[in-house]
């Protein structure tokens, strides 16, 4: 990964603008090199909004259910870090009760188990 | 007649053992060859074995002394090889590593762009300034580059 698209994400992580959500998903989260998505799950974590939390937890091969366990940890230790942690285990608990994926469901548990930890 | 107990015959027959053996050491200690080498029956001794061209009394001290010189040479020059083994492997990975780094140096010279050190308006606080869709168009110019 270049420096110029490391910059770019981590401007978009700061970026106040809400579309910097959808550019973060469009973009970095659909990317097939693991080092990018890594970062963009990162990013998205750390804005701890409902819109860029849904994204790393709801979506199924993306956040902690990306297929690369090194993105999944990431993410995880991310969430992990958040110092307010409401919004992310309200989405977990919603992911947990209503996702029709039972895939999605565990790992929404077992993550859900750690941050209660 | 006497009846021997088992534990009895057992003492004596150690006993005779006992002695043959000490008969047997006395032989053996008449001779001084480690190898046990026999030579139509005689034992031969270990100075046998010395070279025949060896020359004592006579000649040069430095011919005398050249064979015990020749071995410490050999054994010098094995260590040396090692050690010159073990310089020219550590040389080898330095000069790896400055080639590494003399690569790296000439992309960030023909790419100063992408470095916030040589180009401030590529750092994360200046691109944090710029709109979403300059950013995302910047980003995608970036994943074509990668071959994405």
């Amino acid at each position: 990964m270049s420096r110029k698209i490391h910059n770019v994400i981590e401007a978009l992580a700061k970026h106040q603008d809400t579309d910097s959500i959808r550019v973060l998903d469009e973009l970095g989260t659909n990317c097939k090199i693991n080092e990018i998505r890594e970062q963009t799950s990162r990013a998205l974590v750390r804005k701890n909004t409902h819109e860029a939390l849904r994204i790393v937890i709801v979506n199924k091969g993306k956040g902690i259910n990306d297929l690369s366990a090194q993105v999944a940890m990431t993410t995880i230790n991310e969430l992990l870090a958040l110092r307010d942690k409401e919004e992310a285990i309200k989405i977990l608990e919603d992911t947990i009760n209503m996702h029709s994926e039972k895939e999605v469901q565990d790992t929404a548990r077992s993550v859900k188990a750690l941050m209660m930890f | 007649m006497e009846k021997i107990s088992p534990l009895k015959a057992s003492l004596e027959t150690f006993k005779q053992f006992k002695i043959q053996r000490a008969e047997k050491n006395e032989n053996s200690k008449a001779h001084s060859n480690p190898f046990g080498i026999t030579f139509k029956g005689t034992m031969l001794n270990m100075d046998v074995f010395e070279s025949s061209s060896k020359k004592t009394g006579s000649g040069n001290a430095i011919e005398n002394h050249f064979p015990t010189m020749a071995k410490f040479v050999a054994s010098a020059r094995v260590a040396t090889i090692n050690k010159f083994n073990s310089i020219k492997n550590s040389v080898v990975s330095f000069g790896g590593k400055i080639k590494q780094d003399a690569a790296q140096m000439m992309e960030k010279i023909t790419n100063p762009e992408t470095y916030a050190l040589l180009n401030p308006q590529y750092s994360v606080t200046m691109l944090g300034k710029r709109p979403v869709t300059e950013l995302e168009a910047m980003l995608k110019e970036a994943l074509a580059v990668e071959g994405v």
